[in-house]
């Protein structure tokens, strides 16, 4: 049990004196109890040495002891002299107006000088929301400091979260894939949500020796597995008809200039569903020139269309197109994986693409084919239609890739892009993972409006998300920085405070859930819903 | 007008512990310190003014407070008398303080250590002293006194302390820390009843200090009682912040020092009091031709 005083500061600023032997943390909640069943909710942001013993007498005192003179001295009552003062912000005011109700303000008042501080209790969080939601994704259990309440369990607003994005940026080994797959596993279990992951590691399904998402009970009506690899028996072949791609497919991706842009949509206009075809096959200088495109930008496109879909011709049988990778294909194969995909995300599935074979930008490619469909779908449905729609989230890893500035600006945009700005008012959203949020553009990072927030040791990152965190985070700088793997906090516009996360070992939190499935027992704990 | 504070902890295996009793630990009292002719004789009173009466029985009757300068005292100067005259309420108040501990938080073998001498220095006081030794004999609580200076001085006009200390050194003593006693006193002040030494009780302190056993009972002690008594608090004086000093008075020190900006909110609130009563102007005269002592020193 933690426990402290508090002994000045202000809003900003709780000083707090931590009872001998307490062990406070940074990040640690505590509470500081009031007189008509309120409290304040406040977190250790610091923690410093405090001495009533002048500085020049310990480091005298300091010196005799590493020269040899410190025998026959010690510190009397040490527990009294020296300790540790946290420098504390308050989060919260909560006061229990009746069975089950409670009033939060965000803290406009302090606690009592002189209060007594204690440990936060699974009963302080009851007002987090009593009227628990059906649809919900899980992200982990409270933390207060690295002290995991597991009797305590986060779990998020799953339609509002993903309708309005989520960020998670954290830099390699602090969790963002376990979290990730924690959050998919949850998912699957609820309903509302269709999710589409592309997969560069192909770390999500799980094989005979990895657990993942192929383990949760209800894969066969809830998950869907695309890999291009024909030798992946688990899954389904991931090959696209190149008659399905579009030229707005390329937009922003592939790192084609306006002028070959303009010059596909020519392609396009005139060849329709063989417009790629007809690029790998080259025209004439003439046919060109009845189509408004120079010759050096078609043959600069023939190129493209050679590296980045590898479709070819055959000039020994006919100039027939070839295709030389099993994701973008001719004749009758492939013709129907979009808009399977994109039924079953209607259907509210999660597909996994692994794209662990793709190029990185056969993995953005096919993504955009993806999240193109969609967004053209869902906006043409009328208010009523959607409404009933399930929400569509695209899980991207890397997200600068796609939402960087440079991309963003040199490109023209992508549909990446459109949909961080504009998917919210047709249910998509993304779940956009970085290591690098400082090269996101600040109206992108601000429109995700849920941040789960792992450690990060680059400051530079940790100023680009604490400045557009849904709360203050202003003094939080050092609290992200030192994060251990599994931590997070939680920073929505759906959590009243942000929130310390600590999110479970995958494979242990799998193992429970299976055992208690098996054994039709509900998962210990109660679960209180943020947001 | 004085802000008096007074301040006693109990250690127990050098751990402080708290008191038995409801004796407050810190007690604390204004007095006002006035000064009068009668007769001829300049006479010294002060009253008390209590925030919690329940003070009141631990501190000295007002009538003993009423006190007639002495010839000497005039020697100090009219700021100075005052100022020594004022403090005789504090003074005094030790005293009665301490009768009200070793009767209520003492048990027999303990020692009390008093912050100063043991020496009087008013005919009035000695009735208090009287008491408090009674009262200690009588439980068996040994009463002593540590002062952190000492006017006595050697009869070549050295300090008693400082030679005692030369004399350690150039005689190379093997101890690293000792005790010097008895210490002879002038005749004169025969109503001193204290065994005065000289104490080292750490080989790291800067400076012995003059320590002092109520004389009846250090009559009835052995060398080796009083050397065990000494050792007792020696061990008590290793404190890294004052090496030397029992940890005790420094936590008395903390605790019963009154700080400056404390005497501002007193002074506040007596300068409000005295505008009105409509006496601001006349009194302000007054303070202004003392306080030209404290613009000095801001400057």
């Amino acid at each position: 049990m933690k426990s402290g005083q508090i002994v000045g500061g202000g809003l900003q600023d709780i000083y707090i004196r931590e009872k001998s032997g307490s062990q406070m943390e940074l990040g640690d909640l505590l509470v500081a109890d009031g007189d008509n069943s309120d409290y304040t909710i406040i977190q250790v942001k610091d923690l410093a040495y405090r001495s009533q013993i002048p500085q020049q007498t310990l480091d005298l005192s300091a010196g005799m002891e590493l020269e040899g003179y410190g025998d026959n001295l010690e510190f009397m009552q040490p527990e009294l002299r020296n300790y540790l003062i946290a420098r504390a912000k308050a989060l919260i005011y909560v006061k229990k107006t009746g069975e089950e109700e409670y009033l939060t303000k965000s803290p406009k008042r302090l606690p009592s000088f002189f209060n007594s501080i204690r440990s936060i209790e699974k009963s302080d969080l009851e007002f987090l929301n009593p009227n628990k939601l059906e649809k919900s994704v899980y992200l982990g259990n409270i933390r207060s400091g690295s002290d995991v309440k597991n009797d305590v369990k986060v779990h998020i607003d799953l339609i509002k979260s993903l309708t309005h994005h989520i960020l998670i940026p954290a830099t390699t080994g602090r969790g963002k894939s376990n979290l990730v797959k924690v959050m998919l596993w949850s998912i699957l279990d609820t309903e509302g949500a269709g999710i589409l992951v592309l997969d560069p590691h192909n770390e999500y399904y799980g094989d005979h020796v990895k657990v993942g998402l192929r383990n949760h009970p209800k894969k066969d009506e809830k998950l869907d597995y695309y890999s291009p690899s024909k030798d992946n028996e688990e899954a389904l072949t991931l090959s696209i008809n190149i008659k399905k791609i579009r030229p707005d497919h390329f937009k922003g991706i592939g790192g084609f200039s306006s002028v070959q842009s303009e010059a596909m949509r020519m392609f396009f206009n005139k060849f329709k569903e063989n417009w790629i075809c007809e690029i790998a096959k080259g025209k004439d200088f003439e046919t060109l020139k009845g189509m408004g495109i120079q010759e050096k930008t078609a043959n600069v496109l023939k190129r493209k269309i050679e590296t980045q879909l590898k479709v070819s011709v055959d000039p020994s049988d006919g100039n027939k197109c070839v295709f030389n990778s099993n994701l973008f294909v001719g004749g009758e194969s492939g013709l129907s994986t979009i808009s399977d995909i994109v039924d079953s995300l209607e259907k509210e599935k999660t597909v996994i693409i692994d794209s662990s074979k793709l190029t990185d930008f056969e993995e953005l490619f096919v993504g955009s084919i993806i999240s193109s469909n969609i967004f053209s779908k869902y906006k043409n449905f009328n208010s009523e239609d959607l409404n009933d729609k399930p929400v569509i989230s695209i899980v991207i890893e890397e997200a600068p890739r796609v939402l960087g500035k440079e991309v963003l600006e040199s490109g023209g945009g992508n549909i990446y892009g459109t949909i961080a700005r504009e998917g919210r008012k047709f249910k998509i959203g993304l779940i956009a993972i970085t290591q690098l949020s400082s090269v996101i553009p600040r109206p992108i990072l601000a429109n995700m409006n849920t941040k789960i927030i792992l450690g990060n040791e680059m400051s530079l990152e940790r100023s680009a998300i604490i400045d557009s965190a849904s709360q203050d985070l202003s003094d939080d700088n050092r609290i992200i920085a030192s994060l251990d793997k599994g931590e997070a906090i939680v920073s929505s516009v759906f959590t009243k405070f942000a929130v310390p996360i600590y999110t479970p070992e995958f494979n242990k939190f799998t193992k429970e859930y299976l055992k208690n499935i098996s054994s039709k027992k509900e998962i210990k704990g109660v679960t209180e819903v943020l947001g | 007008m004085q802000l008096n504070r007074v301040y006693f902890n109990v250690f127990q295996n050098k751990k402080l512990i708290s008191p038995k009793s409801n004796i407050p630990c810190r007690i604390e009292f204004l007095s006002y310190t006035s000064s009068n002719f009668d007769h001829g004789n300049l006479f010294f009173e002060t009253k008390f003014s209590l925030e919690n009466d329940f003070f009141r029985k631990y501190l000295p009757l007002e009538k003993d407070l009423k006190i007639k300068a002495f010839e000497r005292d005039f020697v100090l100067g009219n700021q100075l008398m005052m100022e020594r005259m004022a403090s005789m309420a504090r003074r005094f108040s030790e005293w009665t303080i301490a009768e009200h501990i070793i009767d209520s938080e003492l048990e027999e073998g303990d020692i009390i250590i008093k912050d100063g001498s043991l020496q009087t220095s008013h005919p009035n006081e000695n009735q208090y002293v009287k008491n408090v030794f009674k009262k200690a004999k009588e439980k068996g609580v040994i009463f002593t006194g540590l002062s952190k200076t000492s006017r006595h001085t050697t009869d070549t006009r050295i300090p008693i302390i400082s030679a005692i200390d030369r004399l350690s050194e150039d005689f190379k003593i093997p101890y690293k820390e000792w005790c010097y006693f008895p210490v002879p006193i002038n005749k004169k002040t025969t109503e001193h009843k204290a065994l005065i030494m000289v104490v080292k009780l750490n080989r790291y302190a800067d400076t012995p200090f003059r320590f002092e056993i109520f004389k009846d009972q250090a009559d009835n002690m052995t060398k080796n009682e009083i050397l065990d008594l000494v050792s007792i608090i020696a061990d008590y004086s290793r404190d890294r912040s004052l090496p030397g000093y029992p940890y005790g008075l420094i936590d008395a020190h903390l605790w019963a020092r009154v700080r400056n900006e404390e005497i501002l909110g007193y002074q506040a609130m007596l300068f409000s009091e005295i505008t009105k009563l409509g006496m601001w102007k006349e009194i302000n005269s007054h303070i202004n031709t003392i306080s030209t002592h404290d613009k000095l020193d801001e400057m």
